[in-house]
């Protein structure tokens, strides 16, 4: 099936959720419709554009992305109904910064000029953050401007990712100098760098306090450095330092050692630090297999259901099943994002969507193994579904890089 | 709504969710195959000596559009890999950039691979040492196959 009939064929299953979700709620609420058709008519149009302007790709990015927004989408209006608004207008200025990066980038391979600016512009970023940006729920992680307010960091993602890939190609033979033609001798670059990658995540852990975005950095930068120099043994040594800086984080910091008190026994303090997580996981039991169906569940009893836990509310709803779903739709998006870093003509475009995808990869797993108690939780966002806009402006920015990499195969 | 209506529908969804991830795997999977595998020779080949090669490079597995490739000769040591200085370039993602070499020698030919990722096999058993192949022994690079032989096929 073509690009435009599995766009069809998913706006019909999330049509017929919002229908579900819609029937469920009060008559009082915003009706959707609109938004629901302006969204439809922007996701083909879309489509329709870069069809004109000759701007190939993999057909099957467009359609996954849509799935995935538009079920997020559901979930979020039915938590809460001027929220759900909010992210349709999100996904709408998505769109059009993915229509305007598709049009306006033809040629990927230009951005290698840019790394060092990249690297410049998104340390400067994060610094700011830290030291001027406004404090929310105990973390210093946005930006307010009067009612918006902007997490830099998912910009800084893409800028890291960016400068990693152009880095890594252009000093890939300068990095394998004593890694392979003589053994036994000590591949100093190769530990100055992962030294270094390996102080900036610990440095993210300590200063911000923030064990997700220090797991990120450090999984996308081990694995970048990996598909750039194939040594397993070195990624290894660092991860496991890493490890070890963590562990050193945990029997350092009370804030480190609540989440994973919470995290191990949430039913200890269920009433307060434990609260979020055994919510969750009442949530979780509760839909079983099927689900209890859209808009019948009551997963707005989870604290910040529309943001961090919106898996577990889609969990409650759609069941084990629709979890399933969810999860597949993002193994098949990471798996189009690999074929297009393996079929890529050169190193750099190689480097940047295998670094995109083990982003999306890390990051939704992450998110979803916090949320599901298999790892302390850690509050960042699910690309494409989770409620912010930042996030999706990122997720299509990504979306965007990606699908010009697959054009270019 | 009825909650029978409700309770039907849930399931509908579900089933509807399920149909839609199926058409995008039919979608993933029409389309796994790698499309570009290609034999190049190399733009500036060697001059050819005087005497005809005694042994010729086929390509006979990996791609349809491999079975119709020109034999390559083999005069002197010929370079496989992804590299743009290889005799025999195979863009294979699967090919180290120097991967492997044959060199022509009395007994046969001598295959050597130099210290690729992902290894070439002689037949079907890793190539560790250097081996000699002889006429109508085969070789594997990534996904391409080839065979040594004294007569190539036109």
């Amino acid at each position: 099936m073509s690009e435009p009939v599995l766009l069809l064929l998913v706006q019909a299953a999330v049509g017929l959720a919002l229908f579900l979700a819609r029937s469920a709620m009060p008559p009082g609420a915003p009706e959707p419709w609109t938004s629901a058709t302006v969204l439809g008519v922007g996701w083909l149009s879309v489509w329709f554009a870069l069809r004109r302007a000759r701007v190939g790709g993999d057909p099957l990015l467009m359609p996954l992305a849509c799935l995935l927004s538009g079920l997020g989408w559901v979930m979020v209006y039915r938590l809460q109904p001027d929220l759900g608004m909010r992210q349709a207008l999100w996904i709408l200025i998505g769109l059009a910064v993915f229509l305007a990066n598709s049009l306006l980038l033809r040629d990927y391979r230009r951005l290698e000029e840019y790394k060092y600016l990249s690297l410049v512009v998104g340390v400067t970023l994060q610094a700011a953050v830290m030291l001027f940006g406004t404090e929310i729920n105990g973390a210093r992680l946005w930006f307010r401007v009067g009612e918006l307010q902007f997490q830099p960091v998912e910009l800084v993602k893409i800028l890291l990712i960016l400068f990693l890939a152009a880095f890594l190609r252009r000093f890939q033979l300068w990095l394998r100098v004593g890694l392979r033609s003589r053994e036994g001798r000590l591949p100093r670059r190769a530990l100055l760098l992962l030294g270094l990658g390996w102080l900036a995540a610990e440095g993210v852990l300590i200063l911000q306090k923030d064990l997700g975005m220090a797991l990120l950095f450090m999984g996308i930068f081990l694995t970048m450095f990996y598909m750039a120099t194939g040594r397993t043994d070195l990624v290894l040594a660092a991860g496991a330092l890493f490890v070890g800086g963590a562990a050193l984080g945990y029997l350092t910091f009370e804030h480190v050692q609540v989440r994973v008190q919470a995290w191990l026994d949430p039913f200890q303090d269920a009433q307060n630090r434990g609260f979020q997580m055994s919510q969750a996981l009442f949530s979780l039991a509760w839909g079983g297999m099927f689900g209890t169906g859209l808009g019948l569940g009551q997963p707005d009893r989870v604290p910040e259901a529309a943001t961090d836990f919106v898996f577990v509310a889609l969990a409650e709803e759609l069941g084990f099943l629709g979890a399933v779903a969810i999860l597949v739709t993002f193994m098949l998006l990471v798996t189009r994002a690999f074929r297009a870093a393996m079929r890529a003509p050169d190193e750099f475009g190689t480097l940047l969507a295998g670094g995109l995808a083990v982003l999306i990869a890390w990051q939704s797993l992450i998110l979803i193994a916090g949320t599901v108690k298999l790892m302390p939780m850690t509050g960042i966002t699910l690309p494409f579904v989770s409620y912010g806009g930042s996030s999706m402006l990122a997720s299509f920015t990504i979306l965007a890089l990606l699908r010009r990499v697959s054009a270019a195969c | 709504m009825s909650e029978l209506t409700l309770f039907g529908l849930k399931f509908a969804l579900l089933a509807v969710l399920y149909l839609v991830l199926a058409a995008l795997i039919r979608a993933l999977v029409r389309d796994l195959p790698m499309p570009a595998l290609d034999v190049v020779p190399s733009p500036s080949p060697r001059p050819a000596p005087e005497e005809p090669p005694r042994f010729w490079l086929q390509a006979v597995e990996g791609h349809e559009r491999l079975a119709d490739r020109q034999p390559v000769p083999i005069h002197g040591a010929v370079l496989i890999g992804r590299g743009g200085d290889c005799q025999v370039r195979l863009l294979d993602p699967f090919a180290s950039v120097e991967h492997a070499r044959i060199v022509p020698q009395a007994c046969g030919v001598l295959l050597e691979d130099l210290k690729s990722t992902n290894g070439t096999l002689r037949g079907t058993v890793p190539v560790v040492a250097p081996v000699v192949l002889e006429e109508g022994d085969t070789f594997t690079i990534g996904d391409v196959t080839f065979q040594m032989t004294r007569s190539p096929r036109p």
